[in-house]
C-alpha cells in the first residue's frame, strides 16, 4: 500500500466520521482541509479541462504552501509524472472524497435536514 | 552518687548529646533543602508561565496583524486595486506560516486552523492572479470578499481565544 493510498483512505475515513472539516475555496470547485500544518486540496478539474467528466485532483501542500504531491484522474501518463496519475481504485476514492469534502464544506446534511423538517410541518 | 555516675560516664553523655545535636542538624538541613527545592520549582513554574504568556501575547499580536492585512486586501479589492492587493497576499501567507512555525507542537488546533487559512489565502491569490483585475466582475468580487471574511472570522476567533488564555492546543 503506497503512502498516497494510505492518505486517501485516511482522508475518506476521517471525513466520513466528521473528524475532518473541509472549507470551500473562492473558486467553488475546490475544497481545503489541514492536518497539523499540512494542507490538502481536492479539486474538480472539469471547469478547466475538456476531457469529459470525473476529473479530480488531490494536492498536498507543505508548511510553506509548496505543492509536494499531486494525484490526478483523467490524465495520460505521457503528460505528467506516472506517480501523479491515479489508479482506477484511487480515481474512485478521489471522486468519493471530492463529494464528501463538498458536503462537509457546504454543510449539506444540515441544510437537507432543515429542509426535510420544514416540509414535514 | 549521681555526680559520681555522671563523672564516670561523661563520655557517653557527650556522645548521646552529639547524636541529638547531629539529628537536629540533619533534620534542619533536610528541611532547608526541601524548601530550596520547592522555591526552585516555583521559580521554574513562574518562568514557564511567563514564557507561555509572552508567546501567547506575540501570537495574538501576529494574528491581529494578519487580520488587518486581510482587511487591507478587501479594501484594495473593493477599490479595484488588484495589483496592489496581489502584493499583500504573499506577506500575509508568510505571516501565517511564521505563526505556525513559532507555535508549539502541542498547539495542534491552532496549527491546523492556520494552515487551512494559509491555503485558503493561496487559492484566493491564485484566483485573482489567474483572472487579472479586468476579468473580475461583481460576482467574483463578492465571492472573494466572502472567502476572505471567512478566514478573517476564523483568525479573529483564534486571536480572541489566545488572548483569553486558551492556547488552542488539543484538538476539539
Amino acid at each position: 500500500m503506497s503512502d498516497m493510498d494510505k492518505i486517501l483512505e485516511g482522508l475518506l475515513r476521517q471525513t466520513s466520521d466528521r473528524k475532518l472539516r473541509w472549507n470551500r475555496s473562492v473558486t467553488g470547485n475546490e475544497f481545503i482541509t489541514a492536518i497539523n500544518e499540512i494542507s490538502v486540496v481536492v479539486r474538480d478539474l472539469n471547469e478547466r479541462r475538456i476531457f469529459g467528466s470525473g476529473h479530480n485532483q488531490l494536492a498536498v501542500l507543505d508548511d510553506e504552501d509548496n505543492t509536494v504531491a499531486v494525484l490526478e484522474t483523467g490524465v495520460k501518463h505521457s503528460y505528467v509524472a506516472p506517480d501523479r496519475c491515479a489508479t482506477p481504485e484511487q480515481a474512485a476514492q478521489l471522486a468519493q472524497l471530492y463529494e464528501l469534502a463538498r458536503r462537509s464544506a457546504l454543510n449539506t446534511e444540515a441544510t437537507l435536514e432543515k429542509l426535510a423538517k420544514a416540509l414535514e410541518a | 552518687m549521681m555526680l559520681e555516675y555522671l563523672a564516670g560516664n561523661w563520655g557517653s553523655w557527650v556522645s548521646v548529646l552529639g547524636v541529638i545535636v547531629s539529628s537536629v542538624g540533619l533534620g534542619w538541613a533536610i528541611s532547608e533543602a526541601r524548601r530550596a527545592r520547592n522555591a526552585s520549582q516555583a521559580a521554574r513554574t513562574a518562568a514557564r508561565e511567563t514564557r507561555s504568556y509572552i508567546a501567547r501575547h506575540l501570537q495574538a499580536v501576529d494574528l491581529e496583524r494578519a487580520i488587518a492585512l486581510i482587511q487591507r486586501i478587501k479594501d484594495l479589492h473593493n477599490g479595484g486595486r488588484w495589483q496592489t492587493a496581489m502584493e499583500q497576499y504573499q506577506p500575509l501567507r508568510a505571516l501565517l506560516a511564521d505563526i505556525i512555525a513559532r507555535s508549539s507542537d502541542s498547539q495542534t488546533e491552532l496549527r491546523r486552523k492556520l494552515a487551512n487559512a494559509r491555503t485558503l489565502i493561496l487559492t484566493t491569490e491564485n484566483f485573482v492572479g489567474e483572472r487579472g483585475g479586468q476579468a473580475i466582475d461583481e460576482h467574483d468580487r463578492s465571492e472573494l470578499n466572502q472567502s476572505l471574511n471567512r478566514v478573517q472570522s476564523e483568525l479573529e476567533e483564534l486571536a480572541s481565544a489566545i488572548s483569553l488564555g486558551d492556547s488552542q492546543g488539543e484538538a476539539k
